[in-house]
């Protein structure tokens, strides 16, 4: 059982599904984001004629530079770290950016007319 | 024996919480033991736990993402209630949470990282419970607001 264990902890493939797990994790964050995004701009920006067409366009060239970003992540990921981990820092900006919604959502409800 | 929280699906670390030194030695091999903080030396984990603990970081900040939408939907986009300020008596509080909980993501993903760098056990996250009780106060404003009804 235990040389079972060691084969299967050794498997780059365990590795190369687990990369690919956590890559659409971060997929996941990044829609997370825009939602939360969007939501806190629906008060602020109501949509209506050509504001729609606008708030679309913005959203395809989000969109493509999240794509991009990734893709980009990934290609660094690959070279610089075989262990596969990200610096202190890109979760330290994560979790930055994740507060200033919390306050920006804070201060859309404490300010704007409800 | 020691304590562990994470781990992909059919290793020794998922299949129980609790697994033994010479477990630890084998999912990483060569790594020092010892557990004075300060003498441990700091070993590369296994590739797939450090995966598997920025997934759960990144899980817990899609909740505190989701807990702010939701915090700002209520502030916003809910009718008005007969309380005064009975939105953001609902909304306020999950986006407070929200920020709690994104805080917090980081620090347990860095102690996490920092206990499998010198083969430690992983340190216990009061943030369950606290995200629990603070889904079921919210909950409970929820259904006081409704039962006293909306203008």
């Amino acid at each position: 059982m235990q040389h079972e264990d060691r084969d299967a902890a050794e498997d780059p493939r365990g590795a190369g599904l687990a990369r690919e797990r956590t890559e659409l994790a971060w997929s996941r964050s990044g829609l997370s984001v825009a939602v939360t995004v969007a939501v806190t701009l629906r008060r602020l920006w109501p949509l209506t004629g050509d504001r729609a067409v606008v708030a679309l366009v913005l959203i395809a060239v989000g969109a493509s530079i999240w794509v991009a970003g990734m893709q980009l992540g990934r290609r660094a990921r690959l070279v610089t770290d075989a262990n596969g981990g990200l610096a202190t820092s890109t979760f330290r900006l994560l979790t930055i950016g994740t507060m200033i919604l919390a306050l920006a959502g804070f201060v859309v409800g404490l300010i704007l007319p409800v | 024996m020691w304590s562990c929280a994470i781990g992909p699906p059919g290793s020794p670390i998922r299949t129980g919480y609790r697994f033994s030194r010479s477990q630890l030695g084998m999912l990483t091999p060569g790594a020092s033991l010892m557990t004075d903080a300060a003498d441990t030396p700091e070993k590369e984990p296994d590739a797939r736990f450090t995966y598997a603990n920025e997934r759960t970081f990144l899980a817990w900040n899609r909740t505190a993402l989701a807990l702010i939408a939701t915090g700002i939907a209520a502030t916003q986009l809910l009718p008005e209630f007969h309380v005064d300020g009975g939105r953001r008596i609902l909304g306020l509080p999950m986006i407070a949470l929200g920020a709690l909980v994104a805080f917090t993501s980081f620090r347990h993903w860095k102690a996490n990282e920092r206990a499998m760098r010198r083969g430690q056990p992983l340190p216990r996250s009061p943030m369950p419970l606290v995200l629990s009780i603070g889904i079921g106060v919210v909950a409970v404003i929820a259904v006081v607001l409704a039962l006293i009804g909306s203008k």
